[in-house]
């Protein structure tokens, strides 16, 4: 029964984060110098994870599918199927992991380290609100920049493909890339942003939620962290799937 | 945000709120694509149909009308009847359960009492369903779990067995054809020897070298042929002629036309025919007369009668030509004065020397006139 009470009053807590939140974007000061640097530290700082992860995924796919597509002939699809599962499934969820990994354990500990070390209290004696000069910085920055991350990803990705495609399979990068084409259409593109815009919100809200509710001095900086990533990592494939369910019937038909 | 030992509802009521709110979020969207049904979201109508065979149909599989998803198999059971006979069509009991909406409309409209349920199989491995054809205006709105007629349809077995007797069939064909491919290979037959035999091939060869060799000639202007096709002489006279012919045909045409000329005459002119009737009446006449005389003859009138009739004519001729035979012999013979002219030749001797002695005479005479002549000189 305690568990259940826990839970509810985390969710009662993070929706209520989440409403501050809301209520700060609309309200000035927007900090919008900090959303820029978060955008820069956070989103551009994953960059080259986002490269290399979007990159071998795609190789991979292509060099798995490749010998079952091959047993089936039909090995010239090989690059719709790369790009489709790019576009609709791993590339939003592989980049999210990886920012969750990267980035929400970041906020969380950094504002964890904050909140033990007393700089929140001492902001908010300065008179400045920490969720608006703090958390929603962070909010827009991950919002705006999981998208961004995820085009890449999806691109690198088909490209990683196409490269496995011609070096261990023999195949021909034109017919790779018309395969490709086909996979890429309005409906895809929209789906495959909308998961990644509501991952990098999730991302950014529980690790900060997690840093500011830490207690327990520098242990719990260590607990928050972990549980930081471990719940938004849960929540991003659980969200995941649910999502996938909404654009499936939405957008993409039965 | 510390955690408290005790709480109320109070504290707790946004979280709930937001937990209560994720929940509906989740099962309408789960409603909205039809995985799952709520109480009252979705009015399901019952349909039933009965079966010989439901050939591996599951609970839970697609039912669709005119081939697009309406709803699902609720149950498959065994009709309570005992069916009469073994392709009885009321063995098995499908209860389908239709959805409520098909683009925006009640589905059970489209379901009417003429529709019939056909067991389909989804591709060629894939999974049976069952397809509703769509009623028609002759049938009546069906009510929820009425029952509508079935089709039976042919079960991949049953298209196999089909194929096999096919199969069967294709293979004596393809033996025939391989017996007569190796009759052909064989050089046997005529497609054969058409095919293996170069007796053909090197016949056609020459013909067809024998035909270069000819038309090369043509070409060439050499022979008949060659004049034929070449020379524009034979041609040329052609058309000569022709007009000639053409000039004689005008002319004659002409004439004709006129009544000139021979033709021209004989064609318009009355006057030969005329004169040809006259004649053939004179001749007429004149081989009458000719059977009067005949009959006269005949008769032994006249002295031509008399010649051909009476016997006296002849044997006077026969003694005369007696008589006539024996003076002949006397002749022969040198028998009296003929007879002796006739064989004797001294007189012809006698005239020979004669004619001689004249003919020196003359002679003499001629040279020396005078010697005959000074005769009467000298006397006077």
């Amino acid at each position: 029964m305690n568990l259940i009470i826990r839970g509810i009053i985390q969710v009662q807590e993070i929706t209520l984060l989440i409403w501050r939140v809301l209520r700060g974007i609309f309200r000035p000061p927007l900090y919008l110098r900090e959303i820029i640097r978060q955008m820069d530290v956070l989103g551009f700082g994953s960059l080259t994870i986002i490269l290399l992860t979007g990159f071998f995924t795609g190789a991979v796919l292509a060099l798995n599918t490749g010998n079952t597509l091959q047993k089936f002939g039909v090995q010239s699809v090989s690059g719709q199927l790369v790009a489709t599962s790019l576009i609709r499934e791993l590339g939003p969820v592989l980049t999210c992991l990886m920012l969750a990994g990267r980035v929400g354990s970041g906020i969380a500990a950094e504002l964890g380290s904050m909140l033990v070390s007393e700089q929140i209290d001492a902001m908010r004696a300065l008179g400045s609100d920490p969720i608006k000069k703090l958390v929603t910085p962070r909010i827009v920055a991950l919002v705006t920049m999981a998208p961004a991350l995820t085009v890449i990803c999806d691109m690198v990705g088909t490209l990683g493909g196409l490269l496995a495609a011609i070096s261990f399979q023999g195949q021909a990068s034109s017919v790779y890339m018309s395969s490709a084409k086909v996979a890429v259409t309005y409906n895809e593109i929209l789906g495959g942003l909308i998961k990644p815009t509501v991952f990098g919100f999730v991302i950014a809200i529980i690790g900060c939620y997690k840093g500011l509710s830490t207690t327990g001095g520098t242990v719990g900086v260590g607990r928050s962290t972990t549980q930081s990533v471990v719940v938004s990592s849960i929540l991003i494939i659980a969200v995941d799937f649910v999502l996938s369910k909404l654009i499936l019937s939405l957008l993409l038909g039965p | 945000m510390a955690q408290r030992k005790q709480t109320s509802f109070s504290e707790l009521r946004v979280g709930i709120l937001v937990i209560s709110a994720l929940a509906i979020l989740l099962l309408v969207i789960f409603a909205i694509s039809g995985d799952i049904k709520l109480p009252g979201f979705s009015k399901t109508t019952i349909v039933k149909t009965q079966m010989a065979s439901v050939d591996g149909l599951r609970k839970g599989a697609e039912v669709r009308l005119s081939g697009k998803k309406v709803g699902s198999v609720k149950e498959i059971n065994f009709s309570n009847q005992i069916p009469t006979n073994q392709d009885a069509p009321n063995n098995i009991e499908i209860v389908m359960e239709i959805d409520g909406k098909l683009d925006g409309r009640p589905a059970i409209e489209r379901i009417r009492t003429d529709s019939k349920a056909v067991l389909k199989s989804a591709g060629v491995l894939g999974d049976n369903v069952i397809d509703i054809t769509p009623g028609t205006s002759a049938g009546k709105a069906i009510q929820s779990g009425a029952s509508i007629d079935s089709i039976a349809q042919k079960s991949v077995g049953d298209i196999i067995n089909a194929a096999q007797t096919a199969v069967t069939n294709l293979n004596a064909i393809s033996a025939d054809i391989r017996e007569m491919t190796g009759n052909m290979k064989a050089g046997r037959g005529s497609i054969g020897k058409f095919l293996y035999d170069e007796s053909f091939y090197v016949n056609l060869d020459t013909t067809v070298r024998q035909a270069e060799g000819l038309i090369a000639d043509i070409r060439d202007g050499k022979g008949t042929l060659g004049q034929l096709a070449n020379d524009p002489a034979l041609y040329k006279n052609a058309t000569d002629t022709i007009t000639k012919l053409r000039g004689i045909a005008d002319n004659v045409e002409g004439q004709l036309n006129t009544g000139k000329g021979t033709i021209g005459k004989l064609l318009k002119d009355p006057k030969l025919y005329d004169d040809a009737k006259s004649l053939v009446s004179k001749l007429n006449d004149t081989s009458a007369r000719l059977e009067g005389l005949v009959s006269k003859i005949e008769r032994g009138e006249g002295t031509v009668g008399k010649l051909i009739n009476d016997e006296k004519m002849y044997a006077d001729a026969r003694d005369t030509i007696e008589k006539l035979n024996v003076i002949m012999a006397r002749l022969e013979k040198g028998e009296g004065t003929a007879g002796m002219l006739l064989k004797d030749e001294r007189l012809y001797n006698n005239a020979n020397t004669l004619s001689a002695e004249m003919t020196k005479l003359l002679y003499d005479f001629r040279q020396n006139p005078k010697k005959y002549l000074s005769v009467k000189v000298t006397i006077f």
